[in-house]
């Protein structure tokens, strides 16, 4: 699997590919948009990456874009960048769920720290989705099995508390694990608490 | 005004309420007092037909000598009984009679009543029309009833008339026949007419009283009053209203004044702060070719890092680099251009005011920073040659950055500014007593782009030492022997000119 992609939207073309070529000698992926609009145009054959966004751009700014990302459905990570490092334009990307808010000129380790930290929160969202996508294939008794089984109990213990068989539980046990793919409970606690977000 | 209009409506509204219950108090009084008079009138009548009658049957005869003696003086008291005569019962001529003779009409009248008369009684016959007089008609009571006394009364005279005040009718009545009626034709337009009934309590003559009291809307209303009224008032009114409309149109113009010197303050004050909204237009220009400068300088460095480096790759970096690094060269040439191109007008401008000016611009900025500024003008009028506007930059300039070095020192308290003139120049010189300049940053403060503050963009000296020189003049820094810094602006006198 390629690298995870990050999508740089900055209307200077030299401060694009300034960022773009410093970015790359670090090993990502940076794919740049001279503006917001473009950026909309090609999302819907996207790959999930993070965003680095600049705040202030004619026609569309930074923090519409975002807003326009999440009418798709589209809620990537994304860093703010910005020539004004005003406390209010920095107050405003952090509500929007900035992962970082970075004035420029930009230094290269902050910089790049901040793409690590949102492209770690693009795994973890991801992470997550697919955890809700396994839950749902199971029925709701077998979610019930799985939510006791996390918690440690014993096959004994499930069955008297749902008042069926062991054999019973033994088989929504062999069916979670075959549609979750594992039977480690290790693994099951991991799942059930990522769809929960925690 | 209609206002007024309303209040003269309820003064003759209030004006009329009162004259009438005024009038209808009158009216009740003087019916009762005339009700006692008449009542009075009639029992002397009765009276008077008693004892014309005990003396008609005192003889066998009547003495009619004595009855006629009695009767005139009766006549000769009480002027209202006009006749009294003295008749047997059935025959057609009186025995005695005093004052008016009877008419035949009256005869006639008594000789059809008195069949019907029971002894000792007494009747009431009404006069002919016209007449207002009437008949009191009395049986004697001796057991055949032989004769009967009559007296004409003149009904009008039954009261003291002399005093019947404008207006005001009577009507006295024998059940539907009027004795007396001097009404007026009805009430006319605008006339009040208040009525009363009074009943005589005498059973011989049952008369009716009747008055009434006619007001004209002249007399309902007391016109003097209410002209004074209408005229008091409307002055008062028309004082109120003069009085309003003045505190109004000065209270407007002053809103006016006030509006007009505030956008004038916000005008000159934006003038001034020109040179920050320019500082902070080249920060934000200069911001995109420093990113770039930043970036592809720090890729250049990981690229030469790699073994081998990659030299195309390093000399598409360092290409960049000399494109951005113009970039950021012609940013500041078009300042320069803009400093030194910009339109200025000198003309005779005294630097006391100016640092009046300047006092006033950022009084309440340092008195939140618990600053006190100090102007100490010159004695003589210190004139220059100048843009005074450009002039306040410059001033305000060098107290803001006293401040600033006070504020973020947080040493000292205070900024002075004096204005001296010697030897054909001026000396402008603006000094605190916060932490002085480091004698290190001493040579380099008029550089461009050479800040000590966090957020400074190290233009504001270099554009004052610009202006002050467009002037001719000069600037200088320097650190007092307390410790404190100390700017000196230097301009020529102007000597033939007048201040602004």
């Amino acid at each position: 699997m390629s690298k995870t992609p990050v999508y740089l939207v900055d209307d200077d073309e030299a401060v694009r590919d300034a960022l773009s070529l410093l970015l790359g000698t670090y090993g990502y992926a940076v794919s740049s948009f001279a503006d917001p609009t473009s950026l909309l145009a090609a999302s819907e054959t996207l790959r999930p990456g993070c965003l680095l966004v600049d705040l202030r751009m004619p026609a569309v700014s930074g923090l519409q874009l975002l807003e326009r990302l999440g009418e798709r459905g589209i809620d990537w990570p994304f860093i703010v960048i910005t020539g004004h490092g005003d406390i209010h334009a920095c107050r405003r990307a952090f509500k929007a769920g900035a992962v970082d808010f970075l004035t420029k000129p930009i230094d290269e380790q902050v910089l790049v720290e901040a793409v690590q930290a949102a492209l770690a929160r693009l795994d973890t969202q991801q992470e997550d989705a697919e955890a809700r996508q396994l839950l749902a294939m199971l029925t709701d008794r077998e979610r019930e099995v799985l939510e006791m089984v996390s918690r440690g109990w014993a096959t004994k213990q499930i069955a008297e508390a749902l008042a069926i068989s062991p054999r019973t539980i033994d088989t929504h046990r062999a069916h979670i694990a075959e549609k979750l793919g594992t039977s480690s409970v290790a693994e099951f606690v991991r799942i059930v608490a990522a769809a929960a977000g925690r | 005004m209609a206002a007024w209009l309303l209040g003269l409506a309820a003064f003759a509204l209030v004006s009329v309420w009162l004259s009438i219950t005024d009038a209808q108090r009158q009216l009740e009084a003087r019916g009762a007092e005339m009700q006692r008079t008449i009542a009075q009138a009639t029992a002397q009548h009765d009276a008077h037909l008693t004892s014309l009658a005990t003396l008609a049957l005192a003889g066998d005869t009547p003495p009619i000598g004595l009855f006629t003696q009695l009767a005139g003086s009766i006549i000769r008291f009480y002027p209202r009984i006009t006749s009294i005569a003295l008749l047997a019962d059935g025959s057609g001529a009186p025995l005695a009679i005093s004052g008016e003779a009877l008419t035949a009409r009256l005869l006639q009248q008594i000789e059809s009543t008195a069949p019907s008369l029971p002894r000792g009684t007494s009747t009431m016959l009404a006069g002919p029309p016209g007449t207002g007089s009437y008949l009191l008609l009395k049986r004697t009571s001796d057991e055949a009833g032989r004769f009967l006394i009559a007296l004409t009364i003149d009904a009008s005279r039954l009261w003291d008339d002399a005093d019947l005040p404008a207006g005001l009718s009577l009507q006295l009545a024998l059940g539907e026949a009027f004795l007396v009626d001097d009404r007026a034709p009805s009430a006319g337009l605008g006339e009040v007419s208040l009525a009363e009934s009074w009943q005589i309590p005498s059973t011989s003559q049952p008369l009716s009283l009747h008055l009434q009291q006619r007001l004209t809307a002249l007399q309902a209303l007391p016109f003097g009053l209410f002209l004074a009224f209408a005229v008091a008032t409307l002055l008062l009114a028309n004082g109120v209203y003069l009085l309003l409309q003045q505190r109004r149109a000065t209270a407007q113009a002053h809103a006016r004044q006030r509006a007009q010197e505030h956008q004038l303050r916000l005008e000159h004050a934006a003038r001034v702060n020109s040179m920050g909204e320019l500082a902070s237009g080249i920060a934000h220009e200069l911001t995109q070719p420093l990113t770039a400068l930043l970036s592809q300088s720090q890729a250049g460095l990981r690229l030469a890092g790699h073994n081998p480096p990659d030299a195309a790759a390093l000399a598409g970096v360092l290409e960049a680099n000399v494109r951005q690094a113009r970039r950021a060269a012609d940013i500041l040439g078009r300042l320069r251009a803009y400093v030194s191109k910009s339109p200025t007008t000198p003309q005779p401008t005294d630097l006391n005011r100016v640092a009046a000016e300047v006092a006033g611009l950022l009084e309440a900025d340092l008195r939140d920073k618990t600053i006190t500024l100090a102007i100490l003008p010159s004695e003589a009028a210190a004139i220059v040659l100048a843009d005074p506007i450009e002039l306040e930059q410059v001033l305000h300039n060098l107290v803001r950055n006293a401040a600033d070095a006070i504020e973020a020192s947080g040493r000292g308290d205070n900024v002075s500014i004096s204005v001296v003139t010697e030897a054909g120049q001026v000396r402008v010189e603006v000094s605190d007593n916060g932490p002085g300049v480091p004698v290190d940053v001493l040579p380099h403060l008029f550089e461009p782009f050479y800040s000590t503050k966090p957020a400074g963009m190290g233009l504001g000296l270099p554009l004052c030492q610009t202006l002050v020189e467009r002037f001719g003049g000069s600037i200088e820094a320097a650190n007092t022997p307390e410790g404190g810094a100390r700017f000196v602006v230097t301009l020529p006198l102007n000597r033939g000119g007048t201040h602004r």
